[in-house]
């Protein structure tokens, strides 16, 4: 039972680094109606530069982190996303997986492709509960995930920004005869879904204590689920598949081997994409 | 004479080089209902999509009141106050009522009692505020896209097929409104195929074919007229 329940609290702060992520291409999603494939990379540049940042303390691994993701995300927005909207959704996503692979490969050739091990710059010790033991990393990782998913739900629900944001998804050319500044709404979305994609990616080399730089195939590719579970452009829907993903992989992790959990995580990830291909949730 | 509040000079516009538009003048002044008929496909919808700034013209000009507009973003026509009703009433069909009505609030001089008159106006709108716009009738949502319109406190209003999809009750009912409005004072430039049907609310009729348009004879009569066999010989003669 306690194995049960620790597994469960494993799952509830990788969880919460998956909806960050899924969130990051909802809000995307629910702007631009595309998907920008380089945030993947952008999460693993992310993470190297945590690691580069570390080595100077937990300041400078969030700083350059969070600074650096902001740079490239906007810049893959610019160069991958901009000149091919207007062509239709399936082309920013086929030049945004091409900007990623340049950037995975710049990312290869700098650092080389084994994980490097990150410093622990959190504070250390951590949490107990019953026979439970949770990080002060893992804290802050689920208090923070927490407090960003629940801002952006509430901005993007109830405020002018959020209504600017939707409309131009749904319909563009309207929300531009209304007075909304189109290419201003999707920089801004571009902005803030690196800056959310970042921080997961400083949470994940801060507390898993390595980070290599095709962290953007693995946790990057299932936070991507995660936002397809929910349903792309539902933001409450990419918090409910972030937690599904991380509780089925360390629910999974405690009973079978690491290699299997992640088979069994996207096992049950495809089955749920089978029963319920638009996801669980309606996008609102 | 007033100086006009849309003024459209020489336009020539299309879509991925195909022109649609060939040489268009066209003036609204302040209070006229201009009710621009002709068949499917004349470039009606072209033209109000060139004036408020979603197709770029490759020549002429476009003047809100004393502002060239030409050159700018349909957000920056926006806060000149120009307001658009598209074709297929523009209604986002998965936000709320109020959502809908509250894309007015990226225009300039937007306060919530504009909102209130909005529900004045249109009770139906009131009572069904938090709903899916998507589940309001037809009509309704013809009712709902013209409040957006209203709470803009536009200068000009770019009508679009607001029959499209009616019965003709209901398009009774909205020519209404619209005959409200002009005499309310709005400027107006209503697109309609069912010319006949409106022509009653229109305080001058501009007829349009394959990209050109023509002033109507005054003695028109839409309910003589068969649109297409118009279409035919519009060189200026009375058909």
């Amino acid at each position: 039972m306690t194995y049960f329940a620790q597994a469960l609290l494993d799952g509830l702060s990788a969880g919460a680094t998956y909806a960050l992520i899924a969130i990051a291409f909802s809000l995307v999603w629910a702007t631009v109606r595309t998907v920008n494939l380089a945030l993947l990379q952008v999460l693993s540049c992310a993470g190297m530069l945590a690691y580069l940042g570390a080595q100077h303390g937990v300041v400078l691994a969030f700083v350059y982190g969070l600074l650096g993701a902001v740079v490239i995300g906007v810049a893959s927005h610019f160069v991958a996303i901009v000149p091919t909207l207007s062509k239709g959704q399936i082309y920013p996503i086929i030049t945004s997986l091409g900007f990623g692979l340049l950037l995975t490969a710049g990312l290869v050739a700098i650092f080389g492709d084994l994980l490097r091990p990150v410093p622990p710059v959190l504070p250390e010790g951590g949490a107990r509960l019953g026979g439970t033991y949770l990080s002060w990393g893992a804290v802050l990782q689920i208090a923070v995930a927490l407090v960003l998913v629940v801002a952006a739900i509430v901005v993007m629900r109830s405020s002018r920004v959020g209504l600017a944001f939707r409309s131009s998804a749904w319909a563009p050319d309207l929300a531009g005869a209304y007075g909304v500044n189109l290419p201003a709404v999707r920089l801004g979305s571009a902005v803030v879904s690196s800056l959310l994609i970042g921080l997961a990616g400083v949470f994940i080399a801060l507390t898993a204590g390595s980070v290599g730089p095709l962290l953007g195939a693995t946790a990057g590719l299932k936070g991507m689920v995660a936002m397809l579970i929910g349903g792309a452009g539902n933001l409450p829907g990419a918090v409910v598949g972030g937690l599904a993903v991380g509780l089925v992989e360390s629910v999974s992790l405690q009973y079978t081997t690491s290699a299997l959990s992640g088979a069994i995580a996207f096992a049950v990830l495809f089955a749920l994409m089978v029963l319920k291909p638009s996801g669980l949730m309606k996008e609102y | 004479m007033a100086q006009p509040v849309l003024r459209v000079e020489g336009i020539r516009a299309g879509y991925r080089g195909l022109e649609v538009l060939h040489v268009v003048d066209l003036t609204v002044r302040p209070g006229e209902l201009v009710l621009l008929a002709g068949p499917n496909g004349a470039g009606k919808s072209t033209l109000l999509r060139t004036v408020i700034g979603l197709v770029k013209p490759s020549a002429g000009s476009v003047h809100l009141g004393d502002d060239d507009v030409t050159a700018l973003p349909a957000h920056r026509r926006a806060r000149l106050r120009c307001a658009w009703i598209p074709e297929g009433r523009g209604v986002i069909r998965e936000l709320s009522v109020e959502e809908n009505l509250d894309m007015s609030r990226f225009t300039p001089g937007w306060t919530s009692a504009r909102r209130d008159a909005s529900y004045e106006r249109f009770p139906i709108l009131a009572r069904t505020r938090g709903r899916a716009a998507g589940t309001l009738s037809g009509g309704e949502q013809q009712m709902l896209s013209l409040a957006r319109a209203l709470e803009t406190a536009p200068r000009l209003l770019l009508v679009d097929e607001p029959s499209l999809g009616l019965a003709p009750r209901i398009v009774d009912e909205v020519m209404g409104v619209m005959l409200a409005l002009r005499e309310e004072g709005h400027s107006i430039l209503l697109v309609e195929q069912r010319a006949a049907q409106v022509q009653h609310v229109a305080s001058r009729i501009v007829l349009m074919r394959e990209g050109h348009v023509t002033d109507a004879p005054d003695d028109l009569d839409f309910a003589d007229l068969n649109l297409a066999e118009f279409a035919v010989h519009t060189d200026g003669s009375t058909p």
